[in-house]
C-alpha cells in the first residue's frame, strides 16, 4: 500500500448505501454465529451457573455422583475429616433435593424444585450484591425460603419485581412462605430454585433419614490464605482414597459440563449452526468483494498496465475484507447484544458476552472475509491487462 | 411479453448466479436445520405415546410428564374397563430406576412394566419380544439405549447382550431379548419387563396402582367426545379430580407443551430459523440490488421506450422469485443429507416433513417478494432523463 491513496477505503465507502446493503449480509451472518455460540454456551453455563456461585476453592463430592442433578450423597463424616486437613480453612455441607422436593402453589400442579440448603451462618455463596445476605435473618424462621425468579414460570409464582412478599406455598406437602427472591437461572434438569436455612430443610425432608442432615450432597472447602488448591486437592485426595472424590472448584465445573455436553447433542446441533452461519458469511463477503472487482475492472486493468504488482491488490482486496469484516462485525456485535437481553428476558437462559466469546466470533468474522477475499481476489490476479480492453 | 427478461437477467451471468443461489440456499438449508432439530426435540418428547396403542389414557391428575406421572388406583382403571363403549383398559407401570453397569457406575434408565399378555404396544418389534418375559428376573432391553449402560461391543446393545445380568434396582436381571424404542428426553436408555418384577424392582410401586391405565374404545372414532362424557365422573370440582382422562391428540399436545413450550427449546430453534430467512432475505437483496444498479441505463431506457413501472417492477420480482425457486430445490436435498448426517453423527431423529416443506417453501417466497420489493426502490430512483 506504497502509493499513499487509500484505494481500499476509498472503493468501499465511495457508494455509502451499497456499503450499507452489503455490510446488512455479514451483520446478520455474525449475529447468526453470535445466536448459535450464545444458546450453546447458555444451555451449559446454565448447568453450572449456581456452582459459579458457590464460594468454595475446592468441593467434595460422592466419586457415583455424576452430575449435579444426581442425588448420590455421602456421610457427613468426610466433612468433619476434611475440615482437620492441612492447608483447610473451613468445611461448609450443602444439601440438595430435587425430585422429592415439590412446590405447589394453588391451583397449579406440584413441580420438582431444586432446594438448596445450608448453616445460614456459613457464607456458601459469593452473593456479590448482597440479596442472599439481607434476607438471612428472615431465612432463620421456620417454614421459609427464597425462591429463584428465573424459576419456571409454570409454578404460578409471580416473581417480577413489583411482586409482593410473603407468598404462601406448598413444599413436599407442608406449607412453606416464599419471603422473597434471588437470582440463578433454569437448566436441563431443574425448573426453579429454592434457598432454605439447613434447619428448615431438615423438617422438609425427613425421609432423607433419621438425622436428614447426616447426609451431605457437597462439602465446599475453603483453604488457608496461602494455600495452593491443586496441592491440597491432590493431598486431601490421598487421605480419602477411593471413598469420596475432591475436585478444585473449576475442575468440578468442567466435569459437570463434560457430562452434559456428553449426554445432549447440545454442542452438535449449535456447531452445524455456526458453521453453516460462517459458511453463508463467506459467500456473503465473496459476492460483494467479486462484485467490486468485476465493476472496476477496467480500473484495475489500468493499474496493472501501469506496473502496479499483485502483491499491491493482493493487499488491496485484504484490506477490503478487513474492513468489510469490521464494519459488519460492530453492528452485529450490538444488535447480538440487544437480541440476548431480550432472550435472556424471555427463555430465563443467561446470555452472557463474555471477552473470549466476543473474541472467537471476531476472529471468524475476520477468518470469514479473508478466506472470501483470497478467493475473490484469484480473478483479478488472473486477468492480463491487455484482453481487459 | 415473449422474452423472460427476468430469467435472462439471471442467465446472463452465469457464475455470479451459481454463487447467489449458493448463498440463498445456505440460508434455506440453515431453516431446515433449524426446524429440524426442534422437530427431533418434539419427537423425542412424544416418542413413547407414539408406540403406544390407546384412544384415551387415564392417569393422575398430578402427571408432570411421562417419566413423572404419579400413580393412580388400580380401581379406577377397573370402573372405566367396565363403562359402555369401552373395549379395554391396559395398564403400563412407568418408573426411573438405578441401573448399575460392568464399570460399576450407577445410571438412570426409563423402567416399563407391561402384562406380556396384554401389551400396552404398538409397535410390533416390541410386541414381538414380549413373551421373552418368562421367569422372575427376565428383562428386554432397548437397543437405543445410550452405551453408557455397558453394553458387550460398547456402542450399543445386540444380540451378543443376551443373557447377561445386570443389577437393576437393588436386584440381578438377566436381558432376554431386545427391542427399539427410544427413551425420549427423560432418560437415555429404557428396559421392560413384566408387571411382577416391575412390583420388585420399584419399591414405591404397589399391586392396587398403575402409572397409566391405557383405554381402547369399541368405536375409536369419537374419542374425545367419549373423554368428556367420562370425565364428571371421576371430578368432584374442576381441581379435584380423582384421574385425568386425556383423549389422544391432547396427550401430544400437553406433551409438546410442556417440552417446547415451557422450555426455551421452541424459541431458540425459531430465532435460529428467523434469523437464517433474514440471511436469505439480506442476500437476495444485495444480489437483486446490484443487478438492478447494474442495469439501471437498460432499465430507464426501457422506461424511455414506454414499458409501464409495473412491467419493470414485475421482472425485478420475477428474478427474486426465480432466485429462490432456484435455490429452494438444492436446499432441500442438501437438507435431506444434513438430516442423514446428523442422525448418524449426533443420534438425533431428523425427519423432515411435508408440513415444514411447505412452510419454509411459503416463508422462501415471502422473502424474497419482500426482499425484491425492497430492491424496486432503486428502480424508482430511476429517473429517465437523469440517466443519459
Amino acid at each position: 500500500m506504497s502509493s499513499g491513496i487509500p484505494l481500499a477505503w476509498k472503493n468501499l465507502t465511495h457508494d455509502r448505501r451499497k456499503l450499507v446493503v452489503a455490510i446488512g449480509g455479514i451483520v446478520f451472518a455474525v449475529m447468526l454465529m453470535f445466536q448459535q455460540r450464545g444458546f450453546n454456551d447458555a444451555l451449559f453455563d446454565s448447568t453450572v451457573k449456581i456452582v459459579r456461585e458457590l464460594n468454595a476453592d475446592l468441593v467434595i463430592v460422592n466419586p457415583l455422583r455424576f452430575s449435579l442433578s444426581s442425588e448420590i450423597r455421602f456421610a457427613r463424616s468426610a466433612i468433619d475429616e476434611a475440615a482437620s486437613h492441612l492447608g483447610v480453612s473451613q468445611v461448609k455441607p450443602l444439601f440438595i433435593e430435587n425430585i422429592a422436593a415439590r412446590l405447589r402453589i394453588d391451583k397449579h400442579r406440584a413441580h420438582p424444585i431444586r432446594v438448596i440448603a445450608f448453616d445460614l451462618n456459613n457464607e456458601v455463596f459469593f452473593d456479590r450484591i448482597g440479596e442472599i445476605k439481607s434476607q438471612l435473618a428472615r431465612l432463620n424462621e421456620p417454614n421459609t425460603a427464597i425462591m429463584d425468579r428465573l424459576s419456571m414460570v409454570g409454578y404460578g409464582f409471580d416473581l417480577s419485581s413489583s411482586a409482593k412478599f410473603p407468598k404462601m406455598g406448598e413444599l413436599s406437602g407442608r406449607p412453606i412462605n416464599i419471603i422473597g427472591t434471588f437470582q440463578s437461572g433454569r437448566d436441563f434438569a431443574h425448573d426453579g430454585n429454592l434457598i432454605m436455612s439447613q434447619e428448615n430443610f431438615a423438617n422438609y425432608f425427613r425421609y432423607r433419614g433419621l438425622d436428614p442432615l447426616s447426609i451431605v450432597d457437597l462439602g465446599l472447602v475453603k483453604l488457608q490464605k496461602d494455600a495452593d488448591s491443586t496441592e491440597v486437592c491432590k493431598s486431601l485426595q490421598a487421605s480419602f482414597g477411593k471413598k469420596f472424590t475432591v475436585l478444585t472448584r473449576q475442575q468440578f465445573i468442567d466435569k459437570e459440563i463434560g457430562f452434559w455436553s456428553r449426554s445432549t447433542p447440545v454442542g452438535v446441533i449449535f456447531t452445524i449452526g455456526t458453521i453453516m452461519g460462517f459458511v453463508v458469511g463467506v459467500i456473503i463477503c465473496y459476492q460483494i468483494l467479486a462484485n467490486d472487482i468485476s465493476e472496476h475492472m477496467g480500473e484495475f486493468a489500468t493499474l496493472k498496465a501501469m506496473g502496479y504488482k499483485n502483491s499491491y491488490f493482493f493487499g488491496l482486496v485484504i484490506c477490503q475484507s478487513i474492513y468489510l469484516a469490521i464494519f459488519g462485525f460492530v453492528p452485529g456485535l450490538i444488535l447480538s447484544w440487544g437480541l440476548f437481553y431480550i432472550n435472556s428476558n424471555m427463555t430465563g437462559l443467561l446470555l452472557e458476552l463474555t471477552m473470549p466469546r466476543i473474541a472467537l466470533i471476531l476472529i471468524a468474522t475476520l477468518t470469514m472475509c479473508i478466506v472470501s477475499g483470497l478467493l475473490a481476489v484469484r480473478k483479478l490476479i488472473a486477468a492480463d491487462p491487455a484482453s481487459l480492453f | 411479453m415473449r422474452t423472460d427478461l427476468a430469467l435472462l437477467n439471471i442467465l446472463s451471468n452465469p457464475s455470479k448466479t451459481v454463487l447467489s443461489i449458493a448463498g440463498i440456499g445456505i440460508a434455506i438449508a440453515l431453516v431446515f436445520m433449524q426446524l429440524g432439530f426442534r422437530g427431533a426435540v418434539e419427537e423425542t418428547a412424544t416418542n413413547i405415546y407414539d408406540k403406544l396403542d390407546f384412544d384415551i389414557l387415564i392417569r393422575s391428575p398430578n402427571y408432570l410428564h411421562f417419566v413423572d406421572a404419579s400413580q393412580i388406583d388400580l380401581g379406577f382403571a377397573e370402573e372405566v374397563a367396565g363403562l359402555e363403549g369401552v373395549e379395554s383398559v391396559k395398564s403400563l407401570q412407568v418408573s426411573i430406576v438405578n441401573w448399575r453397569n460392568p464399570l460399576g457406575e450407577v445410571k438412570a434408565i426409563l423402567l416399563l412394566g407391561v402384562d406380556p399378555k396384554n401389551s400396552p404396544f404398538s409397535d410390533e418389534n416390541v410386541n414381538r419380544v414380549l413373551d421373552q418375559l418368562s421367569g422372575d428376573n427376565s428383562l428386554l432391553m432397548d437397543r437405543l439405549s445410550n452405551p453408557e449402560f455397558g453394553p458387550i461391543n460398547k456402542k450399543q446393545f445386540d444380540s451378543s447382550d443376551i443373557g447377561r445380568e445386570f443389577e437393576v434396582g437393588s436386584q440381578n436381571m438377566k436381558i432376554v431379548g431386545l427391542y427399539s424404542l427410544g427413551a425420549g428426553l427423560s432418560a437415555n436408555g429404557s428396559a421392560i419387563v413384566s408387571i411382577d418384577s416391575f412390583l420388585r424392582l420399584v419399591p414405591t410401586s404397589s399391586s392396587q396402582q398403575l402409572t397409566f391405565g391405557l383405554v381402547k374404545l369399541k368405536s375409536p372414532g369419537n374419542s374425545a367426545a367419549f373423554a368428556d362424557s367420562i370425565r364428571p365422573r371421576f371430578e368432584r370440582s374442576e381441581n379435584d379430580r380423582s384421574i385425568e382422562v386425556v383423549c389422544r391428540d391432547e396427550v401430544i399436545r400437553l406433551e409438546l407443551q410442556r417440552w417446547i413450550g415451557e422450555t426455551p427449546v421452541g424459541f431458540i430453534f425459531n430465532l435460529g430459523a428467523l434469523i437464517a430467512l433474514l440471511v436469505g432475505a439480506a442476500i437476495i437483496y444485495m444480489v437483486l440490488g446490484n443487478d438492478v444498479a447494474n442495469r439501471l441505463n437498460e432499465y430507464a431506457t426501457l422506461r424511455a421506450m414506454g414499458y409501464s413501472n409495473l412491467y419493470l417492477a414485475s421482472v425485478v420480482l420475477k428474478q427474486a422469485l426465480y432466485l429462490a425457486m432456484f435455490a429452494f430445490a438444492p436446499a432441500l436435498i442438501a437438507s435431506f443429507f444434513l438430516y442423514g448426517l446428523t442422525e448418524y453423527f449426533a443420534q438425533i431423529s431428523m425427519k423432515m416433513n411435508t408440513k415444514r416443506v411447505f412452510w419454509v417453501l411459503l416463508a422462501t417466497l415471502f422473502m424474497c417478494s419482500i426482499s425484491g420489493a425492497f430492491a424496486l426502490k432503486k428502480l424508482w430512483k430511476a429517473e429517465t432523463a437523469d440517466l443519459f
